[in-house]
């Protein structure tokens, strides 16, 4: 018990198979960075909600790499890279919250009528093909500082 | 989303008027290929980013467009939810507009691609503090925002808004919703800190899933509870709370915190598969020896361990009568010592079936631990306390579920009448076996022991829930 990661605390019974998942990952993150020094492994900090999710993997959790690591030990990254929560005031006053009340099957169907016909626009447009992110790619890493890339 | 990774104009794909030349001279360039040949990674200033002026109109001339998108975009929802939220805490009604939502999977791919090709040659670091990386993080913000607006717009809601400043000069007109809160649910943060010890600078990279350094957050921040049950504003101050200025209040989270130290906070909520999950662990559970408080203190002394702040914090917890409100399982050997509280958590329903033949509704309420609550749901505009309302259509009065085998007696009471049931201890949406995920329910015990675990000690911090009012998702998979 010397490790910062030794105890942590959890909001919630976790099955075995999560802390097993989690304990399994620690080792696994530290044998894809061996060669660098023992300091500079990839920790791996659980937060209270730490879960295990079907074709997800594991959440709750932070990574902490060193910066010098090279890109590769970064490998956790997901398709959900920057999915965040946005949440804006509406100004309504009182009557007009009590008219949403008396409306809410109207608004409903406006939200469900606007947002389907906007998905139904994006499907139609052209899909973009990754060659060309591919290419315009190479031209914009080379703007990273003191950097030569083929 | 597809228009989001905007198309090439001038040299550069990303940002207009910029291009990349090389400075040296032919015999750098040889050493470069040399290398090259040789699989040698050797760094040389051999390049130089060039900005362009461009061949603008009068009106465009000042300004500079080096941060602007060099392409039109449309703003889309991609694997989550918008919808209209509510709260009557504080004995006033707040009505929020909220987006959660990723950008397309192409930023994905451009991440995977850039790692496929140079991970090897390009640090974590650089990576992470590359303008790409800015890009894509302020381009989902923006996103989000913009969809806030234009539904808004298109319900007849007012929102604050301002001017979209990084909008490509076609959409200089385009506008965004100005946020009260927001939260990343995956990101990346570069950290620069001096080594007290070898004074050497040290770069490092924390990538956070599902949780916030909450030392970082400034503001209210919002906690994802589940799509029918809505999200939770953790309050920095309750005095801030009264109003809507202070809702957008950029002042740090909480205060007198050690500099080097991470504030892990969840910003999404637990959820399991099904209820049989919760049962599962707590089998599990009941067979594991729990180990108190003064056990693990006492390991800890005998070896001399270093504890780390947040632990020794959770080590100092007491309630009034002087015990202990936390204890430890050690699952195997060698496995880490996992704190929970001694309070346990209701696991609740949270998955949404919108369509008419859905036989369960999502406001029916599980109980993991089959204990009676008496709950307090006074933060709602729609609160569903009596769930008599909920199915009237099927002529049937149904009640509050308490526990699993009251729920499965109903369903099978159900299965008697409509034959498209086949499984009386699944849920059938359409005659498929749908599996019922469940959510933690949070109430005000269960945040104190938040914030307690998390070493969120501000007495000031508040929360409130905002619940759904009407909601828009093209959620793919379920939380």
């Amino acid at each position: 018990m010397n490790n910062v990661e030794d105890i942590f605390a959890s909001l919630v019974p976790r099955s075995t198979d999560t802390i097993e998942t989690f304990y399994n990952t620690q080792i696994a993150y530290s044998n894809m960075c061996a060669e660098v020094e023992a300091n500079e492994t990839p920790i791996i900090f659980p937060c209270l909600n730490l879960q295990k999710q079907k074709q997800k993997g594991l959440s709750g959790i932070m990574t902490e790499v060193n910066g010098e690591n090279t890109l590769q030990t970064l490998d956790m990254l997901t398709e959900k890279i920057f999915a965040g929560i946005s949440v804006v005031q509406v100004h309504v006053t009182d009557v007009d919250c009590a008219e949403m009340q008396k409306n809410k099957d109207c608004i409903d169907a406006k939200l469900q009528a606007y947002m389907t016909e906007l998905q139904v626009q994006q499907s139609n447009q052209a899909p973009l093909s990754i060659d060309q992110v591919f290419m315009s790619f190479k031209c914009n890493v080379y703007i990273l500082p003191e950097m030569v890339l083929f | 989303m597809l228009q989001v990774i905007p198309k090439d104009e001038t040299h550069d794909f990303w940002w207009l008027h910029q291009s990349c030349e090389m400075k040296g001279n032919t015999h750098l360039q040889d050493c470069i290929l040399q290398d090259n040949q040789k699989n040698n990674v050797n760094f040389y200033d051999a390049f130089t980013c060039l900005y362009q002026i461009p061949n603008t109109s009068e009106s465009m001339k000042d300004i500079d467009t080096n941060y602007k998108d060099s392409n039109t975009w449309d703003a889309t929802l991609n694997g989550g939810s918008i919808g209209i939220y509510q709260t009557q805490e504080h004995n006033k009604i707040f009505v929020f507009m909220v987006c959660m939502s990723d950008i397309s999977s192409v930023a994905a791919e451009v991440i995977g691609s850039m790692k496929s090709d140079i991970a090897n040659e390009l640090n974590v670091f650089d990576f992470c503090n590359s303008k790409e990386i800015w890009f894509l993080e302020n381009l989902s913000r923006r996103n989000r925002l913009r969809l806030i607006y234009q539904t808004a717009i298109h319900l007849g809601l007012k929102v604050s808004h301002c001017n979209d400043i990084y909008a490509h000069h076609r959409q200089q007109n385009s506008e965004i919703a100005i946020e009260s809160c927001a939260t990343n649910l995956e990101s990346l943060e570069c950290i620069c800190s001096v080594d007290h010890i070898s004074q050497k600078k040290k770069q490092s990279v924390r990538h956070f899933k599902a949780c916030v350094d909450i030392k970082k957050q400034n503001g209210p921040l919002p906690i994802f509870l589940g799509e029918s049950i809505g999200y939770m504003l953790m309050l920095p101050d309750i005095h801030n709370a009264k109003t809507f200025c202070m809702l957008s209040d950029a002042s740090p989270f909480i205060q007198d915190t050690i500099p080097d130290n991470v504030y892990l906070f969840p910003n999404t909520n637990i959820f399991e598969d099904n209820i049989y999950n919760t049962q599962k662990i707590s089998e599990e559970h009941q067979k594991m020896s729990a180990l108190s408080i003064e056990d693990i203190l006492y390991d800890v002394q005998q070896r001399n361990a270093i504890v780390p702040e947040i632990i020794s914090h959770i080590f100092r917890c007491k309630h009034k009568y002087g015990e202990f409100p936390f204890y430890g399982v050690r699952y195997f050997a060698n496995s880490p010592i996992v704190i929970y509280p001694k309070f346990h958590a209701t696991y609740i329903n949270c998955t949404i079936f919108k369509n008419d033949t859905s036989i369960i509704d999502d406001k029916h309420y599980l109980n993991s631990n089959n204990t009676t609550e008496n709950r307090n749901y006074n933060h709602g505009l729609e609160q569903h306390d009596d769930v008599n309302d909920l199915n009237e259509d099927n002529g049937k009065t149904l009640k509050r579920y308490n526990n699993l085998p009251e729920i499965m007696s109903s369903n099978f009471e159900l299965e008697i009448k409509i034959d498209k049931i086949k499984d009386v201890f699944g849920f059938c949406v359409k005659g498929k076996k749908k599996q019922l995920q469940v959510g933690i329910e949070f109430d005000h015990s269960l945040v104190k022991h938040m914030l307690n675990l998390a070493k969120v000690d501000n007495v000031l911090v508040e929360n409130m829930l905002i619940t759904p009012f009407i909601v828009f998702s093209n959620n793919m998979e379920q939380f």
